[in-house]
């Protein structure tokens, strides 16, 4: 730990260069990755894309990469790029959503059995362990069933069963935190509740751990919606979905035409790939910060 | 030592009957939230007259209040009657054997290849004499857990039907009996593509490390003797059967696109299919059995736990 003999704080340079090299390596890719996840977004949003996703190029049908189309070309010539770039529109809010869900819910009963392990530990757990005891996509398929198919109805799903991963780690990182004499100093001294939790719990102490499951359920929501999209019930063609792109190539795909399934697939494996690698960078972070 | 595991295997049968309940209780509010009115299920609304319609409701037991209609369902399923299924007619409970046993066979075998990856992958990385074969294969994890399954299954089955030829070319219901590729290839790709991977392995790995920094650990050491021996227990066995419970769901999720991919016969299909048709009570038998799955991983957790060390009773 080299920034530990200087006498000033270290800078964020000094702390990134005192890090092992693939955790540099992978917050570096992770985070450039999820820049590029927002900035395809917003590109999409305000249509700044090197084509019309809809318009079939029936000359250039099943195309490989080319100066017109730079990933090639779907079944009926549509412009894979510009779909890719499109299909990031149908995971990156309802993703937020499912995120925002699990987090608000997950720091919630963390926060009340971390702290009242007594007087709540019993009822929040079992509720836990029901959300746990239900396989994802069978809840999710029923769900769809009974109600519609929708990716944000769909996504809080998701998030709603990603609650107890999220209430399991701020409710560790709570009991350990409860022992600490400032925080005995902080409820001695007569601070409210809700101070000591939203600002020395929360805000101080696990802003990391809400990052790490943030991004984890950022990689998680991606694959969800893919899958279920894949399978039908998500995202519908011909919106573009990284999922329903794949299932298209399908025919093709077993005839040797490898290149248009692959492509969407690519894309699923390069996202979800940086979420995992950062979440894990900054877990790896923290418990080497806390050891 | 059996005295004790019997009793936490009690305590956790009697969670898995408050589950039982919860779980129900979820699914029939859930049921009960969902558009539309259940009697068009069964007749036409339309072409009956309104006393007519309300004549079926009374006969369906419709008209009842809800917490006497939750007993009552809730009696009908204790004793094995989980509804007809709204596609095919038949029991839902014959379907779900006809299925489950397939799904089972796949998930566990599946599950069983990722923890075996993932327990190779760990002790690699944690004893550190192989660093170059650990980076391989930490980063092939990685890999694993970002490809989406399914196209990572048209991969396997566009190898296995083009390039080696162990795979018939058409599959369906009728391939099913067609040799062990049939089997083993769904197998790997839900093992190795199920996106759990390399979650498994960092936690195992962490966990083999903090073993090994243990005084009896440095002790066996000293002695000269066989480390596994002293690691197995506390490095493998716990860790892993804790996954095995957690990772489960994960498994059982996958198998759906898994078999999807594959034509496999299983429970898998018969969700996907039953999702398709809003076939609900299907749906709603498909829930009950995965749950049930699920808590019987963590009874065999608990078990197994327990047999390590008999304090955890406690």
């Amino acid at each position: 730990m080299r920034f530990l003999e200087l006498t000033a704080d270290p800078t964020a340079w000094q702390r990134l260069r005192s890090w092992p090299l693939h955790r540099t390596v992978a917050t570096v890719y992770g985070t450039g990755m999820a820049a590029l996840v927002v900035s395809v977004y917003l590109a999409s949003v305000f249509r700044v894309l090197p084509q019309d996703p809809d318009a079939m190029d029936l000359g250039a049908v099943n195309a490989l990469p080319s100066a017109a189309h730079l990933l090639g070309t779907d079944f009926v010539g549509r412009d894979l790029l510009a779909r890719i770039m499109v299909g990031t529109a149908a995971f990156f809010l309802p993703g937020l959503l499912s995120v925002s869900a699990s987090l608000l819910f997950g720091a919630l009963f963390g926060v009340l059995v971390g702290f009242w392990p007594e007087r709540f530990g019993t009822a929040v757990g079992l509720l836990l362990q029901l959300l746990e005891s239900l396989p994802k996509l069978v809840l999710i398929l029923l769900v769809v069933a009974l109600f519609r198919p929708d990716i944000y109805l769909i996504l809080l799903v998701v998030g709603v069963t990603n609650i107890p991963a999220a209430a399991e780690l701020l409710r560790a990182r709570i009991a350990a935190l409860r022992r600490k004499s400032y925080i005995e100093a902080a409820v001695a001294l007569g601070l409210p509740p809700s101070r000591i939790i939203l600002k020395h719990v929360l805000w101080l102490h696990g802003r990391g751990l809400v990052l790490i499951q943030a991004t984890i359920g950022m990689g998680e929501a991606i694959l969800i919606e893919t899958s279920l999209s894949y399978l039908g019930f998500g995202v519908q063609e011909p919106t573009p979905s990284w999922g329903n792109m794949v299932a298209l190539g399908k025919d093709y795909f077993f005839r040797g035409e490898l290149w248009i399934s692959t492509v969407p697939a690519l894309a699923i494996l390069l996202t979800v790939l940086g979420f995992h690698l950062l979440g894990d960078a900054l877990l790896e972070r923290l418990e080497a910060a806390g050891a | 030592m059996l005295k004790r595991i019997g009793k936490a295997l009690a305590r956790e049968g009697m969670r898995t009957a408050v589950l039982f309940l919860l779980v129900t209780l979820a699914m029939f509010v859930l049921l009960n939230m969902a558009p539309g009115d259940p009697v068009a299920l069964y007749v036409n609304v339309q072409s009956l007259s309104p006393q007519e319609v309300e004549a079926v409701r009374h006969e369906l037991g419709l008209d009842r209040s809800l917490p006497v209609r939750y007993g009552s369902w809730l009696g009908r399923m204790v004793q094995g009657d989980l509804g007809t299924s709204l596609r095919s007619g038949r029991p839902v409970t014959v379907e779900l054997w006809r299925t489950g046993w397939r799904t089972l066979l796949l998930a566990g075998s599946a599950m069983a290849l990722t923890l075996l990856f993932a327990a190779v992958t760990a002790y690699l990385a944690a004893m550190g004499r192989h660093p170059v074969w650990a980076s391989v294969l930490t980063a092939f994890g990685y890999v694993l857990s970002g490809l989406p399954v399914f196209w990572l299954g048209y991969l396997a089955i566009y190898l296995a039907t083009t390039r080696f030829h162990v795979l018939p070319l058409m599959m369906g219901e009728g391939a099913a009996s067609s040799g062990w590729a049939f089997f083993f290839v769904p197998v790997v790709v839900l093992g190795l593509g199920n996106g759990t991977v390399s979650e498994v392995t960092r936690h195992l790995r962490t966990h083999l490390q903090g073993v090994l920094r243990e005084d009896y650990i440095r002790t066996a050491r000293a002695k000269g003797a066989r480390l596994w021996r002293h690691l197995y227990k506390d490095g493998f066995v716990m860790p892993l059967s804790s996954l095995l419970a957690n990772k489960i769901p994960y498994v059982l999720g996958g198998a759906i696109v898994v078999e999807q991919v594959f034509n496999w016969p299983g429970m898998g299909r018969l969700t996907w299919q039953a999702a398709s048709d809003r076939d609900y009570p299907t749906l709603l038998g498909v829930t009950l059995l995965a749950a049930l799955i699920v808590r019987a991983a963590h009874i065999v957790k608990e078990a197994v736990q327990v047999a390590v060390n008999p304090q955890l009773a406690d």
